[in-house]
């Protein structure tokens, strides 16, 4: 029973998040900010790293269901959009190409780990919404 | 003989000093020396007549007191001829700083009128200038922008009712057209906004704006491709930036190049401390008289006066204007083998 609640109250957790998440302007993470309307990440030290669109829908996605195990095709179809023919290896590079702009260590990842043969985890600690601030 | 007075001319023109200071300096120390060897020749000329000193015979080396008291008169000079002169050329100096910084940032505050009265004159005349100058550039702003904005409306109007046009090839080319108004408006408003809007400068990573850049191309299919001084190098490359704005002048820049060039190849590179960019094609180039007029809004090359594979001519002047803003310097030039290289270089110190 207590096991069943707390499946019920994280798929709550995550749909508020979700509607939230999607319609505000700055998205704080580990230290990390997403910047929607500027299409860029602040660091933690302060350096504003720009996006690519592709980047900016991966990440997006990722920031909608955290801590969730997404597959190659979710990921495809979420961050690539339908139209965009689907080959194997481009999401891989999509996703190292974030861990870069992330300053994610390709060799040890500790924010989007890879799972073996199933596909990508957003592994961080708390993803926290807030109003659009100006550096 | 002419050609030995010019030469005469020229060298004399080169000793002279070149600032007003320089000049003045020169001046007084001529005439204070001048005036001394007036009055020493005059007491020994004098002298002779007199009755003879007791001090040594003439024809004898002047002892050393002698010498001591002329060095100490010749340093009096110089110190008061120095002095003098740099009183006298402060302000100008002055001046000539303050008309420096303005040239560089028209909306600079005034220049302090003080000084001479030349001077004070100079300033104010100046100072006018730039109020002229800047009521007419924030005119310009206004009315384009306004003209701009008032256009999109019934634009927007007629983009929908072109959807109601029962014949379908009239109403294809009614899309073109009205496609075709809303980048050049789009194109005039970004142009503007370069110098009006005021959006926050940041520090920002110029190696990841550079490859989202990249990267958004490629996805879309454009032949685009990035090469880095150092393949291995993944440090940031730190810029106090506004980020749209730079966003929007680097991709003006390679949308001009795969206009002409039908590609691009970019390459970021940081050289005695100054970031770089560099975005070459192989099109046809433009011609090396015109390589600084196409800098200026709307103008077009002629050959690419033809809308469908010219632009509005908005494109490089308003990456010039950004560039500027930025304290960059934008250049174009041809590139060995053909085809057009431009090169965004920021200054040292950012």
């Amino acid at each position: 029973m207590a096991r069943i609640q707390s499946v019920l109250r994280r798929s709550q957790g995550t749909q508020d998040a979700e509607i939230s998440i999607a319609c505000s302007d700055v998205v704080a993470f580990d230290g990390w900010e997403l910047h929607r309307t500027e299409r860029s990440l602040l660091s933690p030290t302060g350096l504003v790293v720009a996006l690519s669109n592709a980047e900016f829908r991966l990440l997006n996605t990722f920031l909608q269901t955290p801590r969730r195990l997404l597959s190659r095709d979710q990921l495809m179809e979420q961050a690539r959009g339908r139209a965009m023919d689907a080959f194997e290896r481009s999401i891989d590079l999509l996703v190292s190409r974030l861990r870069q702009k992330l300053a994610d260590d390709a060799s040890e990842p500790s924010m989007i780990k890879t799972v073996r043969g199933a596909g990508y985890l957003f592994n961080v600690q708390s993803v926290q919404v807030r109003a659009a601030w100006r550096a | 003989m002419n050609a030995t007075w010019t030469r005469l001319g020229a060298l004399l023109e080169k000793a002279l000093p070149d600032s007003l200071f320089g000049r003045l300096a020169l001046l007084l120390i001529a005439v204070a020396l001048a005036s001394h060897v007036l009055a020493l020749s005059l007491l020994f000329e004098l002298r002779p007549l007199g009755p003879p000193p007791q001090g040594p015979p003439p024809g004898h080396p002047p002892p050393e007191g002698v010498l001591l008291d002329i060095a100490v008169r010749l340093s009096a000079v110089l110190m008061a001829a120095w002095v003098g002169a740099r009183w006298l050329a402060a302000p100008m100096h002055r001046l000539a700083e303050a008309t420096h910084e303005l040239a560089a940032n028209i909306h600079c505050a005034p220049i302090l009128e003080a000084g001479t009265r030349e001077c004070r004159e100079a300033a104010a005349v100046i100072n006018l200038l730039q109020q002229h100058i800047q009521t007419q550039l924030a005119e310009r702003d206004q009315f384009v922008a306004a003209v701009s904005h008032d256009l999109r409306t019934p634009l927007t109007r007629l983009k929908l009712r072109v959807q109601s046009l029962e014949q379908d090839e009239q109403r294809q080319r009614f899309g073109k057209d009205i496609a075709e108004m809303d980048t050049m408006i789009r194109a005039t408003l970004d142009y503007l906004r370069g110098s009006a809007e005021a959006e926050p400068w940041v520090t920002l990573d110029l190696r990841a704006l550079v490859q989202s850049l990249v990267h958004d191309n490629q996805d879309c299919g454009h032949a685009v491709s990035l090469t880095e001084q150092d393949p291995c190098a993944l440090a940031p490359l730190h810029l106090r930036a506004q980020l749209s704005a730079l966003r929007r002048c680097i991709t003006n820049l390679v949308e001009n190049a795969l206009r002409y060039g039908g590609g691009a190849e970019i390459e970021v590179a940081q050289e005695a401390g100054a970031l770089c960019i560099r975005i070459s094609d192989r099109g046809p180039g433009i011609p090396p008289d015109l390589l600084q007029q196409v800098l200026l809004p709307f103008y077009r090359v002629e050959a690419s006066r033809n809308r469908h594979s010219g632009g509005v001519g908005l494109g490089l002047a308003t990456a010039h204007g950004i560039a500027r803003q930025h304290g960059a310097r934008l250049v174009l030039s041809n590139r060995v083998g053909g085809g057009l290289q431009a090169e965004l270089r920021f200054s040292a110190r950012h």
